[in-house]
């Protein structure tokens, strides 16, 4: 047998360490190189007789598993969805929420900050003068387009005053374009808060309490 | 001052030579040093209450701040030494004491000075405890224009001074003394009666004085910017325009000696939203009586060109064209050339409202003339303005009325906001067969009386000249593309002379600029480079355009 084939150790291909920069002749097909001497074209049938001994090995790894997840529910990989749901960790980055203060209005600021940092450019904000005037500044509106948004948790390491953190709530699906654009309505009351725990608040201090 | 010889002074080992009478601040500025600065302003007195500017001058004992201290012959100044750096240090520190830090909300937050100077000269860590800062009011209502919020004032008086010495109104005062002093006016009452109030929000370096109309309306570093001029009125104030998304946000006066200082007056301030108003997109038709429909360009201009051909093969007099003191130079002299040239009609004249007798009569002390057209003066260099009695605006009108008229032909609107006898207007316009009005905006007088409506673009979609009261060319920018389908005048016109077998020069108002220069001689000489950001003047002004 050649070394090809008794090889079973998984070596990872190399990456190149650079970058290589898009080129117009590099999207062109490629023909495939002359083979060498004394080498087996690609494609070609192999001379080689199979080796049964690797499939048997193959198929008691498979039993093995089939038989203990059949016989222990604790070593069953499958979540059962939507009965029971992946516990994710506390620095998971789902749906945003928007939080509030302790009276009840929103934390937000209007401040842009989020959507200045934003990369997708998902976040709208609108703002208005609070009629309370301790907080002058508030948005009247504030909406986040979930299919731009690319859930990279950049607004709320901006944000100034823990007002817009992650949840770990991650079901988004929706029927229509419109109904995937969280206004504040959703990103701050949307009934699935009380169920989910939060997600990614770099900000958090062991002990804080958060107003949902 | 100025029949002193200018002096020559060391800043920093570089050897300056500057004005007699200038500070050291703005002669530092000549060899490209920043001296940052909050109470010195170049339209205002010399304070020196901030001390943000101090540098040291030899032979002399202490620091002291630059803004104040006039050039002499031979001073040698250091900007950049230890001492001086630590002292601008320090008292930004003192000036942050009681500073609210509350960027986040501030509207001044992307221009303010207190950021720039802290990323520039600060770079401490604060040593106030939380608790310990003095608190004043915020959120003060003072009037249509003004917010003020008291905590975040530096106190260098700037507002204070501009209300004493430019605008006369002495609405802002210090009150109270010490640690509490603060900006004001009397019992807070709102500011009224002062139409320059709004150049406190420029010139205020900090939040403390907001703009109430730019309130919360967008983050300033999101904003793009232009350099326009502004066109209520004959002065020309230089403005630059904020804007975002095809969207004006707020005009923002440019500084230029020679006209505007540092100011402009509140109405042109506000005027950026009427550029927005009931804008026409789309040419629009109205055929034989029928009811208005949009149109696309084509065929618009087939209806103008056929109703143009047809009057000037029966008699060329039986057209007339009204040129607009509120279109630029550029599209009057391409308007003037389409009546003379293309048209061969006698009948062209631009003053339609009377507003070209008033154009150096002022309306305040201050800037803002009774002139409301932007272009009077440059509508009299480029003269479109017929002899006395041949086919000027009363002519074409009685022509009209008597059914002469066949074809009229009118940029702009001022024919029906300007007069006072609109049913004269209408009367005389509805014997005409055809009205074609390049309009920017919708009117209901126009479209009672006009059959081709074209989309024009407003002044900030296009880039041109004016010429204002002093006789000085002025240049401005295209801040976005017109909107949706309209199109400047200019090439319409071009347009409608290709399709009349004739040639009008085309293209931006830099190469229509150019092309007018050479072509006439009021503006010989001057190049669109040339005229730069503030201007120049006409090489012989007209003694009747020259202001007070």
């Amino acid at each position: 047998m050649s070394d090809t084939t008794t090889s079973v150790v998984y070596t990872p291909i190399p990456r190149p360490r650079t970058r290589i920069p898009l080129r117009p002749e590099a999207l062109a097909p490629v023909a495939p190189p002359p083979p060498k001497a004394g080498q087996t074209p690609p494609g070609a049938p192999s001379s080689e007789r199979p080796s049964y001994f690797h499939t048997a090995y193959g198929l008691v790894v498979t039993m093995k598993n089939f038989i203990r997840s059949a016989l222990s529910r604790k070593a069953d990989p499958t979540v059962q969805y939507p009965e029971e749901r992946r516990q994710y960790s506390p620095r998971f980055r789902g749906i945003h929420q928007l939080t509030k203060r302790t009276d009840g209005t929103l934390k937000c600021v209007a401040c842009f900050m989020c959507s200045t940092a934003c990369p997708a450019e998902c976040i709208t904000i609108e703002a208005g003068e609070h009629p309370n005037n301790k907080y002058e500044k508030y948005p009247v509106r504030f909406d986040i387009d979930m299919l731009r948004c690319v859930m990279c948790g950049l607004c709320v390491d901006a944000c100034p005053e823990e007002a817009i953190i992650m949840t770990q709530d991650y079901e988004m699906s929706a029927t229509s374009r419109e109904q995937t654009v969280y206004p504040i309505a959703l990103l701050a009351d949307r009934p699935q808060l009380a169920t989910t725990p939060p997600g990614y608040r770099p900000r958090y201090e062991p002990g804080e309490t958060l107003v949902r | 001052m100025s029949e002193r010889p200018p002096v020559t002074l060391t800043i920093d080992g570089k050897s300056v030579t500057a004005a007699a009478g200038t500070n050291v601040l703005e002669a530092a500025k000549l060899v490209g040093i920043r001296v940052p600065n909050f109470c010195y302003h170049a339209d205002l007195s010399w304070e020196g209450s901030c001390r943000m500017c101090l540098v040291g001058i030899e032979g002399r004992p202490k620091l002291v701040p630059s803004c104040c201290e006039e050039v002499r012959e031979g001073m040698v100044v250091h900007f950049g030494r230890p001492d001086a750096e630590e002292a601008r240090r320090r008292q930004l520190e003192f000036l942050l004491v009681n500073h609210p830090l509350d960027c986040p909300i501030c509207d001044q937050a992307g221009e303010c000075k207190l950021q720039d100077y802290y990323m520039e000269h600060g770079g401490y860590d604060s040593r106030m405890p939380r608790g310990l800062k003095v608190h004043k009011r915020k959120v003060v209502d003072l009037g249509d224009r003004i917010m003020l919020d008291k905590e975040r004032c530096v106190l260098c008086s700037r507002c204070v001074r501009f209300c004493r010495e430019v605008s006369g109104s002495h609405a802002l005062q210090f009150f109270t003394r010490g640690v509490t002093t603060e900006i004001g006016t009397e019992n807070n009452q709102p500011i009224t009666g002062d139409d320059y109030i709004g150049n406190v929000v420029d010139i205020c370096p900090v939040g403390a004085l907001t703009s109430k109309d730019f309130r919360f309306k967008q983050r300033v570093w999101f904003l793009k910017s232009a350099e326009s001029v502004c066109t209520q009125c004959a002065t020309g104030c230089n403005v630059r325009v904020d804007h975002k998304d095809g969207t004006i946000y707020r005009y923002v006066p440019r500084r230029n000696e020679a006209v505007n200082k540092s100011w402009m007056c509140d109405y042109g301030r506000d005027s950026y939203a009427l550029l927005h108003e009931a804008r026409v997109t789309m040419p629009r038709l109205r055929l034989d009586g029928g009811a208005w429909h949009d149109a696309d360009w084509d065929e618009a201009l087939t209806v103008v060109t056929v109703r143009l051909a047809e009057a000037k093969a029966a008699d060329p007099a039986s057209i007339a064209v009204i040129a607009s003191a509120r279109q630029s130079n550029e599209t009057n002299w391409v308007a003037a050339r389409f009546a003379r040239e293309v048209l061969g009609t006698p009948h062209l004249d631009y003053r339609v409202d009377g507003s070209q007798a008033k154009t150096a009569e002022m309306q305040d002390k201050l800037l803002r003339r009774r002139d409301p057209h932007p272009n009077n003066a440059g509508c009299a260099a480029l003269g479109l303005a017929p002899a006395a009695g041949m086919g000027d605006v009363e002519a074409i009108l009685a022509a009209c009325e008597a059914g002469k008229v066949k074809v009229l032909y009118v940029l702009g609107l001022e024919l029906w906001t300007g007069r006072s006898d609109t049913d004269r207007v209408a009367r005389a316009l509805a014997k005409v067969p055809c009205v074609v009005v390049h309009a920017a905006h919708a009117l209901p007088a126009v479209d009672g009386v006009a059959h081709v409506i074209l989309a024009d673009a407003e002044v900030h979609e296009q880039e041109g000249t004016f010429v204002n009261a002093q006789g000085r060319v002025q240049r401005f920018e295209r801040v976005m593309p017109p909107a949706a389908m309209a199109r400047p005048a200019a090439a319409v016109l071009a347009d409608v002379a290709g399709r009349l077998d004739a040639s009008l020069p085309a293209g931006d108002g830099s190469a229509l600029f150019a092309a007018l220069a050479a072509a006439h001689p009021s503006f010989a000489g001057l190049t669109w480079a040339g005229l730069g950001r503030f201007g120049a003047p006409l090489p012989q002004a007209t003694p009747q355009t020259v202001g007070s």
